[in-house]
């Protein structure tokens, strides 16, 4: 089970619940939603992926958890992709 | 061609230049369109030296070579209009190349009522006339092209750098003073306002303004999140990939305490007019 945890490259900052994420290794920006953003605040090396299902499941009122389980999946494997997270 | 025997020197954030000059024309010229006036004491970083020749009219040919410590400018033509861009894009670049203790942006910027307001964009966005409308408007010009942002207090200084307005068509005109411009081919049409004083105080960053020019729809004036906003800033921002990080979060402070706003310039005279009833009413 993956533990993924932010590059060291990037730099991150909240604004209005949406977060930037700057790569300065790759000199690009990301624009991520609220969702997005908490599961990326969630990449501390710590939690598996359903450590992050299984928390968001519990802040987000309401969530369907099998789509919960998707979008976290979609989301990692998004950020792994563009080498945000490792 | 003769001796440079006219000069001017200039002050502007960060850097003094001189221009030396064989023609007197030109070095006025440069007096009616650059940066404030040297002060005493100032000692130029940087010399140019421009030798002017008249006789070769349709010639349009300059080269600008670096040597130690001393840039020479040879221009062949009495029409130089790449003479300014040339001599403007060198003296940027020699400002950018070194931290200065501010933050650069490609942004023009005016006060309104004290607050500062960016106008972020490239040349070709309209960033330049919507700048001229809204000091024509009343608001106080500080930068048409360059912004420079202090550190940590990210408020904005000016940037002493005059405006062209043509003479006939522009309501600034009657504000500008006379000149012998250069930048254009047409030497009668347009005056200069005077650059903005260095010594006024810096503006908080209230309003940023992301302009473009799209005939197809009309003036609008749509409010913008605050994520992009900065995305667009960095876009905006004069920065290395040593100074990414520090420029991100200088930018992150600076869109935290702001409204952002997207217009689109259709008619400057509906645009600025949804401009202050947008973005500028309290």
């Amino acid at each position: 089970m993956r533990k993924p945890r932010l590059s060291d490259t990037v730099t991150t900052q909240e604004l209005d619940g949406e977060v930037v994420v700057l790569d300065q290794a790759s000199s690009r920006l990301f624009h991520l939603n609220g969702m997005a953003g908490l599961i990326l605040f969630h990449c501390d090396g710590e939690h598996t992926e359903t450590d992050i299902v299984e928390s968001l499941r519990q802040t987000v009122e309401g969530a369907d958890p099998k789509l919960l389980a998707r979008d976290v999946a979609e989301t990692l494997d998004f950020l792994e992709r563009e080498k945000v997270v490792l | 061609m003769g001796e440079e025997t006219f000069s001017r020197t200039f002050r502007l954030p960060g850097l003094s230049a001189t221009v030396l000059t064989n023609d007197a024309a030109f070095a006025a010229d440069c007096g009616n369109l650059f940066f404030a006036p040297a002060e005493p004491g100032d000692e130029p970083e940087v010399v140019y030296k421009a030798s002017v020749d008249r006789r070769f009219l349709p010639t349009r040919r300059h080269a600008l070579s670096v040597g130690p410590g001393f840039l020479q400018i040879v221009v062949v033509t009495a029409f130089y209009p790449a003479l300014l861009p040339a001599l403007e894009g060198d003296i940027l670049r020699r400002l950018l190349s070194r931290e200065r203790g501010f933050h650069p942006l490609r942004s023009g910027c005016v006060a309104y009522g004290g607050r500062g307001i960016l106008v972020a964009g490239d040349f070709d966005s309209g960033r330049g006339p919507l700048v001229r409308a809204l000091v024509d408007r009343g608001c106080e010009y500080l930068a048409d092209a360059l912004a420079p942002l202090t550190r940590p207090e990210h408020r904005i200084l000016p940037f002493a750098k005059s405006i062209a307005v043509k003479r006939s068509h522009h309501p600034l005109a009657s504000r500008a003073r006379d000149g012998a411009p250069f930048r254009e081919l047409d030497r009668t049409a347009i005056r200069y306002l005077p650059p903005p004083a260095l010594a006024v105080e810096p503006r908080p960053v209230e309003i940023i303004l992301f302009p473009r020019q799209d005939s197809s729809a009309p003036p609008e004036v749509v409010p913008l999140s605050r994520a992009d906003a900065l995305i667009r800033l960095m876009e905006n921002s004069y920065h290395t990939e040593e100074t990414a990080s520090a420029a991100f979060a200088d930018l992150s402070a600076v869109t935290a305490g702001a409204r952002a706003f997207t217009v689109n310039i259709h008619g400057m005279k509906r645009t600025t007019d949804l401009i202050f009833g947008e973005a500028l009413r309290s």
